[in-house]
Parts: structure tokens; sequence; C-alpha cells
């Protein structure tokens, strides 16, 4: 038996090995929206969920003292962290998986639970990664938009990942009813919380926009081929040569 | 012999001479456009700080604050970029009417923006040149939030050096306006007149 786990180890290592050298997907510039006609059906819903849900309840848990807010909010990224190193391995990012499992062993322990966040001063910053960006990785293309019900923005790609993270979160998978509860209910509060963030400027920008659709998609976009990228040079459009030089 | 040995040791070295320096990180290639753009962000977050640290009402700040973009950024370029083909059948008058517009809605929408880094420090985490402009990479630290990246480009084709877009945690300010201004014209059934008249009472 411990031969043909031992065995099987091995293969799917040489599997990753092969899948991770086979060259990430490129990272596309243009917007493709095929289901355009429905996700604007959807984003309406959203909007609508937006304004009577998610907008006044992050400015009501405004009320609550930053200290807390960031607890909890500590609390919830910590939760996730085993699905980012599990991600990492993946992605055969070594160096990232193992600044994560330092992160989660620091979190866990001097702070608490994850309550706290030493590891970020220790110089062990979170290094996000999910399934959708594994995908990416492995060569999987971004596929079209799509704006999900309650969600939000995302792609084909992003929305495969999220069910595969979901499904497979070891924090949810491993842990008992009550536990499985008290993360739920942590993630909703960090997202209401970062409702709050930037909430002026993303609020300028989507709500006073005569098309918020398109602003959402376009932000979408940006935000997660910039965060695909991973600090390569950016496609940022060059206004100079486009009036100049035409 | 001794000579060739010689010889070929001497291509070695130039050999490695050339890979060092073509080697991105080993030369300190400290362009002048890199440091004329990085005196310009230093500049800009010196002249926010001193606005928004001053004590002064909410609406002589925001003033200040649109002075002080009105000083730094090309928003000429942004409002033709924004344009698209219609640029090349407006007529120098309204391409002038509209810079004009867009510039007092650009301003309206994003100066008031810098206001909410009060207690924010802003750092200079690197820069490079990308075609014929410079990226600047700064991180913002504000004490309730994690710290967030804020890339600056700048460019000198305008005859001064001045930044003409800005990135704030991936959001890319100038495509967004091109998205925007796309859409209200396309609202306005391409009206470039109304669109500006549109643009400056918007508030």
């Amino acid at each position: 038996m411990p031969v043909i786990t031992k065995l099987s180890t091995i293969c799917l290592c040489l599997l990753l090995m092969f899948i991770a050298s086979c060259g990430s997907a490129p990272i596309k510039t243009a917007i493709v929206d095929p289901g355009e006609p429905v996700n604007r059906q959807i984003h309406k819903i959203n909007r609508g969920l937006d304004r009577i849900a998610l907008r006044p309840a992050s400015k009501a848990y405004k009320i609550v003292p930053k200290p807390i807010r960031a607890g909890v909010s500590n609390f919830a990224s910590n939760l996730k962290v085993p699905g980012m190193i599990i991600n990492d391995i993946f992605q055969l990012k070594l160096i990232d998986a193992g600044s994560n499992s330092a992160r989660l062993v620091v979190n866990t322990t001097i702070g608490l639970g994850g309550i706290f966040d030493p590891a970020s001063n220790l110089g062990l910053p979170e290094k996000k990664s999910d399934f959708g960006e594994t995908l990416h990785v492995w060569g999987v293309g971004e596929g079209s938009y799509v704006e999900l019900p309650i969600l939000g923005p995302s792609t084909a790609r992003h929305t495969i990942g999220r069910v595969v993270d979901f499904a497979t979160n070891p924090i949810r998978v491993l842990a008992e009813t009550p536990e499985q509860q008290i993360s739920m209910v942590a993630g909703t509060l960090k997202v209401v919380d970062q409702r709050g963030r930037f909430s002026e400027l993303v609020d300028s920008i989507m709500y006073d926009s005569e098309d918020s659709y398109a602003q959402a998609r376009l932000l979408y976009l940006q935000q997660r081929r910039e965060f695909l990228r991973k600090g390569g040079e950016g496609d940022y459009l060059d206004p100079y040569s486009e009036v100049y030089d035409e | 012999m001794f000579l060739e040995k010689l010889y070929f040791k001497r291509q070695i070295i130039l050999f490695l001479v050339f890979i060092l320096y073509n080697f991105e990180g080993v030369t300190p290639s400290y362009s002048l456009e890199r440091v004329k753009a990085e005196d310009l962000i230093r500049s800009i977050s010196y002249e926010v700080n001193k606005v928004i640290s001053s004590g002064l009402d909410e609406e002589t700040v925001i003033l200040e604050l649109e002075d002080i973009f009105k000083k730094y950024a090309d928003t000429n370029i942004m409002a033709l970029t924004t344009l698209g083909a219609t640029r090349r059948i407006a007529s120098p008058a309204q391409l002038k009417e509209f810079k004009e517009a867009f510039q007092i809605y650009f301003l309206n929408k994003y100066a008031r923006r810098f206001r909410e880094l009060r207690d924010g420090k802003i750092s200079i985490i690197s820069s490079r040149e990308v075609r014929s402009s410079v990226e600047v990479k700064t991180r913002i630290r504000l004490i309730d939030w994690a710290p967030f990246e804020v890339i600056w480009l700048v460019s000198e084709r305008s005859g001064e050096v001045k930044i003409f877009n800005i990135i704030i945690d991936g959001i890319n300010l100038l495509s967004s306006e091109r998205t925007e201004i796309g859409v209200m014209l396309d609202n306005r059934k391409g009206n470039i007149d109304v669109l500006s008249s549109d643009l400056r009472s918007m508030n």
C-alpha cells in the first residue's frame, strides 16, 4: 500500500511538472463578451442587490471598531491560505508555497488563530493564488466574460476556478460544521468590509457612469489580468503615439 | 600559442562584459527620464500631502488638489485619446472646447479622491521605461487599510514632464475614461458639442 501511494505521488508530481511546462496562456487585451445581453440583465440585479444590501451593510459595518473589523478580515484571510498553498504547488511556485506556509504557521500561532497578522510585518505578505490562476498557468485560456449573480464579474476560467476552490477548500472539507459556519460568516464580513475600501472611487467610476456594466467589466478584467501578469509589463495604451503618430 | 590563448581569453571577457551590459539589473542605468519622472511623483505627493493635512475646509482642499493636478497632469492628451475616432472629424474649435470641458470633468471626478489619502504615506518602489514613457510604481500606506499600489505613467512628449495616466490598485483611469467618454458619445449620437457642454455641467 505505501508503495502505491509513493508511486501515485511521484506520478502526480510528474504530471504537474508536465502541465506546468506547457506554459501559461497568453493574457488577452480584448474584451470577449458574447453573452452580453444576459450579463447585462444579471448586472442590473446585482446592482440592485449592492444598492439595497451590500453598500448599506458596508456603511453600517463601519460602526464596528476598526481593530475588530481588521481582526475578522484577518481571520477570514488566514482560512484561505491553505487553499492558496495548494494552488502555489499546482503552479510549481514553490517559493510562494513556502512563504504562504510560513505565513499560515506564524499567523495561526503568534497571530492567535489568524486574528492578528504578524506575518506581514515579518516580510511574509500574502501571495494570493487561486485555481483560476492555476488554470491560466496550465495554459487554459481566459474564456468569455460573465457576470455571475451575487458574485459579480468573472470569466469562464475564473468561474471554474472559483467552483474548484470552493469544493476543495481544505478548511471547508476538513472542518466540523460550526467551524465551517464561522468561516463563512467571517468571509462574508470581509467582503462587506472590503466594499468600504475605495468605495468612493469605485462608486464614482461605476455608479456615476452612464454605463456601469461596461465599467464593471473593464474594471474586473483590468484587475484580474494585472493579477495574472505578476508585475509584467502592462498593456497600457500609449496615448501620445496614438494621437501624434497618426 | 600564448597569444592565441590570450586572444581567446579576451574574447571571453568581451563576451561576458557584453552579457552583463545587456543584463537588466546589473547595469544601473538610471536614465534621465526616470529621474525626472520620479522627481515629478515626489513633488506631487509632497504637494498633495501638504494640502490634505493643511486643515483647510473641504472645498478649498478640493480646489487646491485640482490645481495640483492641473499643473502635473496632461489632461489634453487624455481628452484627445478618450475621443477615439471622433477626434479626426471634430473641428479645432470643437476639440479645444472638449479639452477644456474634459479637464473640468476629470479633475472634478478624481482630484477629490486624493483627499481620502489623509495620513497616507506614499513611497516609490520602482520605475522603468515603457515605450516612450516612464512607469513609476508607488505604494500607498493608509492606517486602516492594507497598502496598495499606485502606478503613475509619465511622459515628456507634450514638451513638459507630465502624468498621463494613473493606475490605482489595477484601476486604470485612462482606460475607464476611454470607455466612459465612448459611451457618452454614443448616447449623444456622436455629438461632441452636446458632450462638451454636458461634461462642463456634471458635478
